[in-house]
């Protein structure tokens, strides 16, 4: 077990080194046509629709569920190759889960059959800097960390216009929310880290247009201020689908400002694949407290 | 059966082995001591081998060789004697010894026939072995069928009827009336008459009568000893008559013109007057004051017959054997009708002596093995006396083989027994001193007193064995000899003083000695050359030597703690503290006078003084005085050499050596101070006077402290080595830099020093090196967490070379070496695996000074309360400068991870973190010795594993790294 987290810690950090050769402030990667390519804008109109797992989220009860917001963005891909941004219209209605996409794509030809990639909101996925906020805040979940994916293919193009076919948005992590007890008794937390046993927690996602890179590491969660209430954590396991188990480790800062640790054991089911809502409420804690021995050392660490 | 033929084999092995000459001294066990009268049985616990004992008899009240005597009877057809030498027989678990007891007492002489009040008479019967170790002992007294006791009533005055009845005295000459007595009836046996002749008392003798007159007239009366057939004739009325064979004679008027008297008292001699007093009116006035009568007309004494006290002398002292009768003769005066009557005549006799007691004869000393009379061993001494003494206190007997020996018994006999201890180490015959009272006394039974001391002033044929270092020191398993005690380092002092020089003998100080206030140092020199000096080893083993006061008198030469050595001499390894030095010439804190020999790592501490305020003091160092073709290598001396005067008079001062003659070697030896002054010449900082046409090699010496240079004048030959006794230029080391000359290094691990090549040496944290002196070093560095290194440098002097070793060119002061940085970006940490609560993390500390640093995700820092618990620093992300912090991670902050460790990259940054207060870690941007960082019995604590412990342990290391995190407590 441990030499696969080496060999996965290894792996990852050689996935840290590729990514971090890409410029990290840009939302979207950087892609140069060809200088004699000769580029052409087409009008594109796409119905997308979503279920319960799909953008955006509300709690209802113990089902998370998601519909759109007129605010929404969708970046296009094709072959890698990003080529425009379209803009959503959701149906009427308090929870519209269908929307309507619409934009201009630009690209050195579109033709049918040709396969699009859309991703929301931006191709570089970050799991980092998460305030344990569900929604209705910046840096909530919601508005920073709930990121899907869809797959089209062009039906037609008619001069500049495209059609495609409809577009199904998955969402890419699951939505997790923890609680953490000292003895029995709700921890009121400053903020929490976990990293799970595989070393699968993804802490940074890049998609060239054709593939992804996966950056593993521990989340780190910051409340905006200490609370004995859940927080909530938008995580991607890329175990989900192996039906393995996995661990999860937590350290955790109290609002005492002292660390404590903690595991949950993540069973298979429960991620058998992405975009479930988690629900571990009480994950029990204990603080650090360092042991003092007389016994005696030569060097220190 | 079988093992009966074992033990046969065994018992025969052993056998053969005993007659073929084996050596060694078979052991006898413990042996026990039991008497049947005059014989002792001796048992062994160990049978079966050929060991063998001595035995000792010790007169206590009874004298050896008079009373008891060494036997020559032994029990056991095998057993080999020689006086008194015991051989087991190898089947023998017991033998016997007979002791020859006088116990017919009339046979000795009379001061050793009696005692008083039957005080018995004693012996000790010990058994020794063969180093003269008392091994068991018992007490005997000797059984006497008739025993002779006196007492002091032997000198109570003596009743003797002469006649009890009425005696008619006429006037017909003294022949009429004769009554004697033998003295026989004096002599009974609590009056001894050999025993009071002995002892020389004299007796004396009162006549005491009543007399009454029929007729008018005088009395007379004569005293006759041994006189049985003559007398004296009478002549007239107020005198006796003319004295011839008489002792005393004396005429009185009972009362004159008076008839048919009634009887009165008198008493004879009349001892307020002398011969021929002539008439003397009421003398008997206090007996005869109811009657009024009684008149001494004339009393005589013949020769030498009237005692002080005034009574009679019937036998002067050796005479009371030649008394046989006392008559007595009376007359009256005229020629008709003068009759007088005397009634009740009784004589009282007194013996008298006067004469203090004396030795007789010469003093006994107790028989034993070879072994006996060797230093430390007891022995004892009886000296008999003229007559019984009575002892009060606790008188001792002095003798030229060391202390006094102590009084253990003889009181009421002729015998006095001391007992002492050998403490002399030369081999001398016994010469008994004199016995001193010590507050005491010392009586016959009589009363008389000896005063004062006693001479005896008498020489035995015996020696004692002196010492020999077997004997006198502890042998350790290597075959050296133990000095742990100040009683040790004097007993050497006077084993080598007595003439054993000690070569081929090693001696080793185990312990560290305070208070040694010996009078000589360890061999010296008298003025006319000679005297006792060391050539052996003395490996003082590191240990102290402090409080030493050695004197050496002006009357001899070399004082130190050795005052000279030879050339096989080594003193080696020995810390002087607080001591004091003194004497005149060739005087040195460690060695006076270094004849050949070698003095090696040692130190002199700077509460030492050498010499003292007298005059013309020569050849004073503050490790050796005299240098005459020895060396001297690895010590340091501190040693104030005292001057005369105020700074004047001396001449030859060294702050190492004073003076070298010969061809001698002075090597890595440092001389701190402080400054002597002599008005004198040859001194010098290291070296003082090196005499024409002699040779001092000299390498790596320095001293740090002295208005001379390094030798003193009076070279000759030696231009050429002045540059290795130099004064000090310090090469110390600048922050992160380690300093250390690459030329071939010689450790002195007691004075502290260590010698590099012939370039520099290091001591007590300094680098020591002289001016123009190039010394090759190899320099290394710290790495300083956030700078990168640049190079070496040093503020004076030159530093050439790309590589180790440098080259470093000393210049004329002190030199620091440096190194140069510039600032990094990043930090790297090796974190290390360890659970914690459970779950696994990686951990590592951290502390800057002067830059705050980035943590990667998934690592976290934290600082620690005195309750040792984790408190984040800010949201953990950020290590501000000076806050020293435990991180802990995950394995995805790290790289490299190999082995359950990771490297994790710190970036310098300029955002902040707030840690906590109350924060108990610490950290020092360059390694720290513990020492600067705690106090008392604090300890240092750093995080770390042990097996499956992870925490905080005591920092059992000597330097705390640099960069990390620690706490004291």
């Amino acid at each position: 077990m441990w030499n696969k987290n080496i060999i996965a810690a290894l792996l990852c950090s050689g996935l840290m080194v590729l990514a971090g050769c890409q410029k990290e402030d840009s939302d979207v990667p950087q892609t140069t046509p060809e200088e004699k390519a000769e580029l052409t804008t087409y009008k594109v109109t796409i119905s997308a629709t979503k279920g319960v797992d799909t953008k955006a989220l509300s709690l209802d009860g113990t089902t998370l569920n998601a519909y759109w917001k007129a605010s929404d963005k969708v970046k296009v891909y094709k072959a890698g190759t990003y080529i425009g941004e379209l803009s959503v219209v959701p149906e009427d209605g308090e929870k519209p889960t269908i929307a309507t996409l619409s934009g201009d794509l630009t690209a050195d030809g579109l033709a049918a059959n040709d396969a699009l990639t859309l991703l929301i909101p931006r191709g570089t996925w970050d799991y980092s800097g998460q305030t344990g906020v569900l929604t209705d805040a910046t840096g909530s979940i919601e508005s920073t960390y709930d990121y899907g994916l869809a797959s089209v293919n062009i039906v037609a193009v008619a001069g500049n216009a495209v059609t495609t076919s409809g577009a199904r948005f998955e969402n890419q992590q699951s939505i997790y929310r923890f609680g953490f007890k000292l003895s029995g008794t709700a921890l009121s937390v400053k903020q929490f880290s976990v990293i799970a046993a595989s070393n699968l927690l993804v802490r940074q996602r890049t998609w060239n247009g054709s593939d992804w890179a996966s950056t593993p590491g521990s989340i780190t969660v910051i409340s905006p201020s200490a609370t004995s209430e859940l927080l909530w954590a938008s995580l991607r396991n890329e175990k989900a689908g192996t039906s393995t188990d996995d661990t999860y480790s937590f350290t955790v800062i109290g609002s005492d400002n002292a660390a404590y640790l903690g595991e949950k054991a993540i069973p298979a089911t429960v991620l058998d694949k992405q975009g479930r809502f988690i629900s571990a409420k009480s994950v029990s804690v204990s603080k650090v407290v360092m042991s003092k021995s007389s016994q005696t050392l030569t060097e220190a660490w | 059966m079988k093992t009966i033929r074992f033990i046969l084999l065994t018992a025969l092995l052993m056998l053969l082995a005993s007659v073929s000459g084996h050596s060694q001294v078979a052991d006898i066990g413990t042996v026990t001591i039991t008497n049947n009268g005059s014989t002792f049985t001796l048992t062994r616990s160990k049978p079966y081998n050929d060991a063998s004992c001595y035995y000792r008899l010790v007169g206590v009240t009874a004298i050896n060789g008079i009373h008891f005597k060494e036997t020559s009877r032994y029990n056991g057809a095998r057993i080999i004697h020689n006086d008194t030498f015991i051989r087991f027989p190898f089947w023998e678990g017991s033998v016997d010894v007979v002791v020859n007891e006088i116990t017919d007492l009339s046979t000795l002489t009379t001061a050793c026939r009696y005692t008083n009040n039957n005080v018995p008479r004693k012996y000790i019967f010990e058994v020794l072995d063969e180093n003269g170790n008392v091994i068991a002992s018992k007490e005997r007294t000797i059984d006497y069928s008739t025993t002779y006791s006196v007492n002091s009533s032997a000198f109570n005055q003596g009743e003797v009827v002469v006649n009890s009845g009425e005696i008619t005295v006429t006037d017909d000459d003294y022949v009429q009336a004769y009554h004697a007595v033998p003295f026989e009836n004096f002599f009974i046996s609590t009056r001894p008459r050999d025993w009071l002749e002995a002892i020389s008392a004299e007796l004396r003798m009162t006549l005491s009568l009543q007399a009454k007159e029929k007729n008018d007239g005088y009395q007379h009366v004569q005293i006759l000893v041994n006189q049985t057939d003559n007398h004296d004739e009478g002549s007239g009325d107020n005198t006796p008559g003319t004295m011839n064979y008489s002792s005393y004679m004396a005429t009185f008027c009972h009362k004159g013109g008076s008839t048919n008297t009634t009887y009165s008292n008198y008493i004879f001699p009349v001892v307020a007057y002398g011969s021929d007093c002539g008439n003397k009116g009421n003398v008997w006035g206090s007996i005869n004051s109811s009657n009024n009568v009684g008149e001494l007309r004339q009393q005589l004494f013949n020769t030498d017959c009237r005692a002080s006290d005034g009574r009679l002398i019937v036998a002067a002292s050796g005479k009371l054997s030649q008394l046989n009768t006392v008559g007595i003769r009376f007359d009256a005066s005229g020629d008709n009708e003068d009759t007088w009557y005397a009634n009740n005549t009784v004589a009282y006799f007194q013996a008298v002596d006067n004469k203090a007691p004396e030795k007789s004869g010469n003093f006994k000393l107790d028989k034993g093995c070879d072994g006996l009379y060797l230093f430390g061993k007891q022995y004892y001494i009886t000296i008999p006396f003229n007559e019984i003494v009575i002892v009060s206190g606790s008188p001792t007997l002095s003798t030229n083989w060391g202390e006094d020996l102590t009084y253990i018994g003889g009181s009421g006999t002729n015998a006095l027994t001391f007992r002492g201890t050998i403490t002399c180490l030369e081999p001398l015959l016994l010469q008994v001193k004199t016995l001193n009272l010590n507050g005491g006394s010392i009586k016959d039974v009589a009363g008389n007193s000896i005063t004062g001391t006693i001479n005896i002033n008498q020489n035995s044929n015996t020696r004692c064995k002196g010492g020999d270092a077997d004997h006198l020191f502890n042998k350790l398993s290597d075959g050296s000899y133990e000095i742990s005690t100040a009683e040790e380092l004097r007993l050497l002092a006077r084993f080598v003083n007595a003439g054993n020089n000690c070569e081929g003998l090693t001696f080793r100080q185990t312990a560290d000695i305070t208070g040694v206030d010996f009078m000589n140092p360890i061999g010296y020199n008298k003025n006319d050359g000679s005297g006792p000096f060391f050539n052996g080893h003395y490996d003082g083993g590191g240990h102290i030597i402090s409080n030493a006061s050695i004197t050496m008198g002006l009357e001899s030469h070399c004082s130190g703690l050795f005052g000279e050595i030879r050339s096989n001499g080594i003193v080696e390894n020995i810390k002087l503290i607080n001591s004091a030095i003194t004497g005149q010439i060739k005087v040195g804190a460690i060695v006076g006078s270094n004849s050949g020999g070698t003095v090696r790592n040692c130190f002199v501490g700077r509460d030492v003084t050498v010499g003292q305020d007298n005059t013309n003091p020569n050849s004073h160092g503050g490790v050796v005085g005299y240098l005459l073709g020895g060396i001297v290598e690895g010590c340091v001396s501190s040693a104030k050499l005292i001057t005369a005067g105020s700074g004047s008079g001396g001449v030859d001062f060294g702050g190492i050596v004073g003076r070298n003659s010969g061809n001698s070697q002075v090597k890595n030896c440092l001389f701190l101070g402080p400054k002597f002054e002599v008005a004198g010449g040859g001194n010098g900082a290291v070296l003082g006077l090196v005499v024409k046409e002699s040779v001092c090699t000299l390498s790596n010496n320095y001293y740090t402290t002295a208005d001379f240079w390094g030798i003193g004048s009076g070279m000759n030959t030696l231009e050429s080595d002045l540059d290795n006794a130099r004064r000090a230029r310090v090469v110390s080391s600048g922050n992160y830099i380690t300093v250390t000359p690459s030329d071939d290094v010689t450790v002195y691990d007691v004075s502290g020093i260590t010698a590099y090549g012939t370039t520099a040496l290091s001591y007590d944290g300094n680098l020591y090196s002289g001016e123009t002196q190039t010394v090759n070093l190899n320099l290394s560095h710290e790495d300083r967490a956030g700078y990168t290194f640049d190079g070496y440098s040093v503020n004076a002097g030159t530093l050439s070379g790309d590589d180790n070793p440098y080259v470093l060119t000393v210049p004329a002061e002190n030199v620091t070496v440096s190194t140069a940085w510039s600032p990094g970006a990043t930090v790297d940490l090796l974190a290390h695996e360890a659970i914690a609560e459970g779950q696994t993390r990686y951990w590592t500390t951290f502390y800057h000074p002067d830059f705050n640093y980035q943590l990667p995700a998934g690592a976290l820092a934290f600082t620690m309360k005195s309750d040792k618990v984790l408190y984040c620093v800010g949201n953990g992300s950020v290590i501000p400068s000076g806050c020293a912090v435990v991180i802990m991670t995950d394995a995805s902050a790290l790289t490299n991870i190999t082995s359950g460790s990771g490297t994790l990259t710190l970036t310098k940054t300029t955002e902040t973190a707030t840690p906590e207060s109350g924060n108990i870690l610490s950290g020092k941007s360059s390694a720290t010795a513990v020492s600067d960082v705690v106090t008392g019995s604090q300890k240092v604590y750093i995080l770390g594993k042990k097996s499956s412990t992870f925490g905080f342990f005591q920092f059992s290391g000597s330097t705390i790294p640099s960069n990390k995190a620690y706490y004291v407590e």
